[in-house]
């Protein structure tokens, strides 16, 4: 038996050092590339088939994507949130593409690697954190003094404060990619006992509908996961808008 | 003479290791419980919330899958620390 964690080992495929920068060539590059093709692809028959005919499925699955955003972005920040539209729209669809790509057989799991959930939840928060200065000004910093507290508790309010706001990132990352980690060490094990209980001919197919249903299971987790995490997205930046 | 390590200690040692190792990963996993009567609890809030007011069903259940995620998640975090102890 392979060890546990080799569906998470990364695979080099071809090496290129720059003098600067290493862009090599591995298995998160593919599938990378792979995403774009996915995701562009079906935009781009969707947009074909509605011009062409209109009102089929293709089409309705574009604009459930879309409308589901949308909504999503005038619940949580209001109006002025909707600047972030392409950027949320771009979060959904990589983050949900990746996380049902890997539940392919025999595939990999990009949000299951903690580097590429911890440079995307980095990336986020340094950016709106410098879009909220931008917007507010110094006054940005308001939002680590929260309003109505007697004097002498507020600097371990502050404290606090400063503290939650600088774990943000280290628990978006860990969430998805726990999640993801966990949720395919859950299907390989149970995967291991069913083939190990074939042997035994009485037990039957049981085992390969337990499988069955884990997958299920993990689908949902997928489309939660990638929920979740522009969902967070949204209210850290609902955050930085109203500043408490 | 007292500096000779004999193998037998080695042994011992490495098996005292491996013996720290399973334990402690086992203990880690403890953590889960708290996971598991967390999101029970936002479920069972969920379906008394339902029963009281049936209209309000749909925003209801992304506010509780919003909380099973969250508390999910917390409780993933004592397994990664169990499998970082019994890996690394």
């Amino acid at each position: 038996m392979k060890s546990l964690f080799e569906q998470f080992e990364i695979d080099l495929y071809c090496i290129i050092i720059t003098r600067f920068f290493d862009v090599s060539i591995t298995t998160i590059t593919v599938y990378l590339g792979l995403l774009m093709v996915i995701v562009i692809g079906m935009y781009k028959v969707s947009l074909y088939k509605a011009t062409l005919i209109g009102n089929n499925n293709w089409q309705h699955i574009g604009e459930m994507i879309y409308e589901f955003v949308v909504d999503l972005i005038l619940e949580q920040v209001g109006k002025p949130g909707i600047l972030f539209f392409p950027f949320i729209m771009s979060l959904f669809l990589f983050v949900l593409t990746l996380n049902v790509m890997g539940l392919i057989p025999l595939s990999f799991t990009v949000t299951g690697q903690l580097l590429v959930t911890f440079t995307l939840a980095i990336t986020i928060m340094i950016g709106i954190t410098i879009w909220g200065f931008r917007i507010h000004g110094i006054k940005f910093l308001n939002i680590f003094v929260p309003s109505g507290i007697e004097p002498w508790l507020l600097p371990l309010l502050v404290f606090i404060e400063i503290m939650s706001y600088v774990l943000r990132p280290i628990s978006l990352a860990v969430r998805l990619f726990a999640n993801m980690l966990a949720g395919h060490l859950l299907i390989h094990i149970i995967g291991v006992a069913a083939i190990y209980l074939m042997q035994f001919y009485f037990i039957g197919i049981l085992p390969w509908i337990c499988v069955i249903a884990f997958m299920f299971l993990e689908l949902g987790i997928a489309f939660l996961q990638a929920y979740v995490f522009v969902l967070l997205t949204l209210i850290y930046i609902a955050n930085i808008i109203n500043l408490h | 003479m007292k500096n000779i390590v004999k193998i037998e200690q080695l042994e011992l040692a490495s098996a005292v290791v491996e013996l720290g190792k399973k334990v402690g990963a086992g203990l880690a996993a403890i953590g889960l419980t708290g996971a598991g009567a967390g999101v029970g609890i936002v479920f069972a809030a969920f379906i008394l919330a339902v029963g009281m007011n049936p209209n309000l069903r749909g925003e209801l259940f992304k506010l509780a899958m919003l909380g099973f995620a969250l508390s999910e998640a917390v409780g993933l975090l004592a397994l990664m620390m169990s499998f970082l102890i019994l890996y690394s």
